[in-house]
């Protein structure tokens, strides 16, 4: 992931800021990270005694292998279906707010974009 | 004597009054004491029927109290005033007064006893929160506005339809259990259908919500489709088709949630998902099943909000919230990161945050009545919750792709009414007890045991987990610059493409028609023409001269004949 430093001028960047830049900068170590405490958390099922509601709720690994599939299953039907709805912005033309370039900014006055960028 | 005032007056004169006081920040200040005064009323009023008026034939209850209508009434008070210290800094007084008389009309509904004040305060509800969506002010705002009022008062007429058909067959106008028996409460339910946007009905929501300003939204996110939550769990408990139903809701937003550009249209996605729990939840209609749907609303309107006012600020600061331009925000906007990933985490049910300990209590009520099919559905759809509320929002707005936008933080209004809203979200997940204490049933439930709180964790951490795999891997949908068609394309396209193609076709028809009527007559007039025109042998004319000639010619046959006959 790129990351061009960022120059905030008006009140410089704070201790949170910059942990915030860090973990940007090195994502790849907190997805370990995550993946870790995922892991240690798959191996917590042998720790306690499970009270689930139905039985498959009991198999090891039920809610992290659920979770993970079902996620990933979500996003892949998602684009599928990106496929056949997506339309230009302007579609509905001026009836509806969709292509709007939006509201005007707010700054209260004091302009501090340091601009540009658009995707 | 002054806390029986039904609380629709309170703002009804609070609105006039604060008009009376010059717009600037005492006003803005003077109408957070109105939604105040709201909520120290209900602490103080005892359950009852406390305003009846006679209206014709009939007894209006205007303010009836009961466990039901205290915990929505609640919540409504207090979203109207965390939303008016959100929209602390709004001078245009058409917001101003509409949120007010919004909110109180929302209000007054919860607390109308009978079908008729119920049908006054739904109308009211849609009069007042369009002039939000127009606030906006655009070409595009007009029309979307006009679509939401049309389909708002078509809810109402429904409503007031299925009233009248009521009183006839049954004299009674209460506004209680009457389960979906007949026509007149089918015509009830479809009416509170529209409002709760139930699927194919729900188009309104995602189209208005998103084109209201940034703090428009904030308020109409709290009141309507809430108050068709409350309005369903009082006259449709237990109501098995609502299971069914709600399902359907918690499913399918989570797909067009997920390729959605614009975050507030996701968040308005998101919010039709969330409704499908509650609707479950008074489909199952148990105890435990509606103090769910009642603890889920209350939890669901803050943090909903929440998410709308971290939205809303990123577009009161950047004229934007398509996932396409946004980015990076966290440098700038370090405060509402953390407000929306509160928000985020609350409906994405992690423990200690507010949805862990709300919905949890409707998914153990359908595993109780061995729904499984159900249950399962809703942890698909939490899953997708997670997806779109808990990761994309927080993610694509404050992180992501550095879009270069360094906005100013948010106002301190906005940052105050979040970090109250992120407080509320937090305190409820941490201690739930009071939520509970005043839920419609007597009911024991720990939300905090061992497998609940390690499964969820299990859950959501996996999924977060894909997250960054599809990301990194590329394989997650990119943010482009789209919008992508739904059920309203029927009304919006399709009808309009028949009905373009029918008159076409009707236009051809008749044109067909006539060219073949005018060949005929054209036809008859040529063969008339030819026969007894200029040219023709009836009808053609010849010189005098000629005439004269043939004339004497057949005087002179005449004279031969006749001379020789005799």
């Amino acid at each position: 992931m790129t990351h061009n430093h960022p120059s905030t001028e008006q009140d410089g960047d704070t201790t949170f800021t910059r942990l915030l830049s860090w973990c940007v900068v090195n994502s790849k170590t907190v997805v370990i990270a995550l993946a870790a405490v995922s892991g240690a958390l798959l191996l917590g099922d042998f720790l306690y005694e499970k009270h689930g509601h139905f039985a498959f709720e009991e198999w090891f690994g039920f809610y992290p292998v659920f979770g993970f599939v079902v996620y990933v299953t979500v996003v892949m039907l998602a684009k599928k279906l990106r496929g056949l709805i997506k339309r230009p912005e302007d579609y509905y033309g001026d009836t509806s707010v969709d292509a709007e370039d939006g509201l005007p900014a707010t700054d209260d006055g004091k302009q501090n974009h340091d601009g540009g960028g658009h995707a | 004597m002054l806390e029986t005032i039904p609380p629709i007056f309170w703002y009804i004169i609070g609105a006039v009054i604060t008009l009376i006081i010059p717009n600037g920040r005492f006003r803005a200040t003077a109408m957070l004491l109105i939604p105040l005064a709201g909520i120290w009323q209900l602490l103080n009023i005892p359950h009852g029927d406390h305003i009846q008026i006679d209206f014709l034939d009939y007894t209006l209850t205007l303010f009836r109290v009961d466990k039901l209508s205290f915990v929505f009434g609640l919540i409504f008070n207090i979203a109207a005033f965390l939303s008016l210290l959100y929209a602390w800094h709004v001078r245009d007084p058409i917001q101003q007064v509409m949120t007010v008389l919004y909110a109180g009309a929302a209000i007054g509904a919860v607390f109308a006893g009978d079908l008729i004040s119920l049908f006054i305060f739904w109308e009211a509800t849609a009069l007042t929160s369009v002039f939000l969506i127009w606030a906006r002010g655009t070409e595009g705002a007009y029309h979307t506005g006009m679509r939401y009022l049309i389909i708002q008062v078509g809810s109402g007429v429904l409503l007031l339809a299925g009233t009248l058909l009521l009183v006839t067959q049954t004299g009674s106008i209460a506004f209680i259990d009457r389960g979906l028996v007949d026509l007149a409460t089918l015509l009830i339910f479809i009416a509170f259908g529209i409002k709760c946007a139930f699927p194919l009905l729900h188009n309104w929501l995602q189209d208005a919500y998103p084109a209201s300003t940034a703090t428009g939204t904030v308020v109409l996110s709290a009141f309507t489709t809430k108050l068709a939550i409350y309005a369903l769990a009082r006259a449709y408990p237990g109501t098995e088709i609502l299971v069914y139903i709600g399902c359907v809701m918690m499913i399918f937003p989570v797909f067009f949630a997920a390729i959605e550009n614009n975050l507030r249209k996701v968040l308005a996605y998101s919010l039709n998902n969330q409704l499908g729990f509650m609707v479950v939840g008074i489909g199952i209609g148990t105890p435990l099943a509606l103090n769910g749907t009642a603890a889920h609303a209350f939890a669901h309107i803050l943090y909903k909000a929440l998410l709308f006012m971290s939205m809303g600020a990123v577009l009161h600061r950047t004229g934007t919230t398509k996932a396409s331009e946004l980015g990076g925000l966290y440098r700038t906007m370090p405060l509402t990161m953390i407000f929306c990933v509160v928000g985020a985490a609350s409906i994405s049910a992690f423990p200690l945050f507010s949805g862990f300990i709300s919905k949890s209590l409707i998914q153990s009520a359908a595993a109780n009545e061995g729904y499984m099919v159900v249950w399962v559905i809703m942890l698909i759809a939490s899953v997708g919750v997670l997806e779109h509320s808990g990761i994309k929002i927080p993610f694509f707005t404050f992180f992501g792709h550095d879009s270069g936008k360094r906005p100013k933080e948010a106002p301190w209004n906005m940052l105050l009414a979040m970090f109250l809203t992120s407080s509320l979200c937090i305190g409820l997940g941490i201690y739930p007890a009071p939520l509970y204490a005043i839920l419609p049933f007597e009911v024991e439930y720990d939300p905090y045991t061992t497998t609940h709180v390690v499964t969820q964790f299990q859950v959501l951490l996996f999924a977060l987990l894909a997250f960054c795999v599809l990301y990194r891997s590329g394989v997650y949908p990119v943010e482009i610059r789209a919008v992508n068609i739904d059920f309203d394309w029927i009304y919006r396209r399709g009808l309009r493409r028949i009905i373009s193609s029918l008159s076409r076709g009707i236009d051809t028809a008749y044109s067909q028609v006539t060219a073949g009527l005018n060949g005929i007559v054209g036809s008859i007039i040529a063969s008339s023409r030819r026969h007894f025109g200029p040219i023709g042998l009836f009808g053609s004319t010849t010189r005098v001269g000629s005439a004269v000639a043939w004339i004497s010619a057949l005087l002179l046959i005449a004279l031969v004949t006749s001379y020789s006959g005799s």
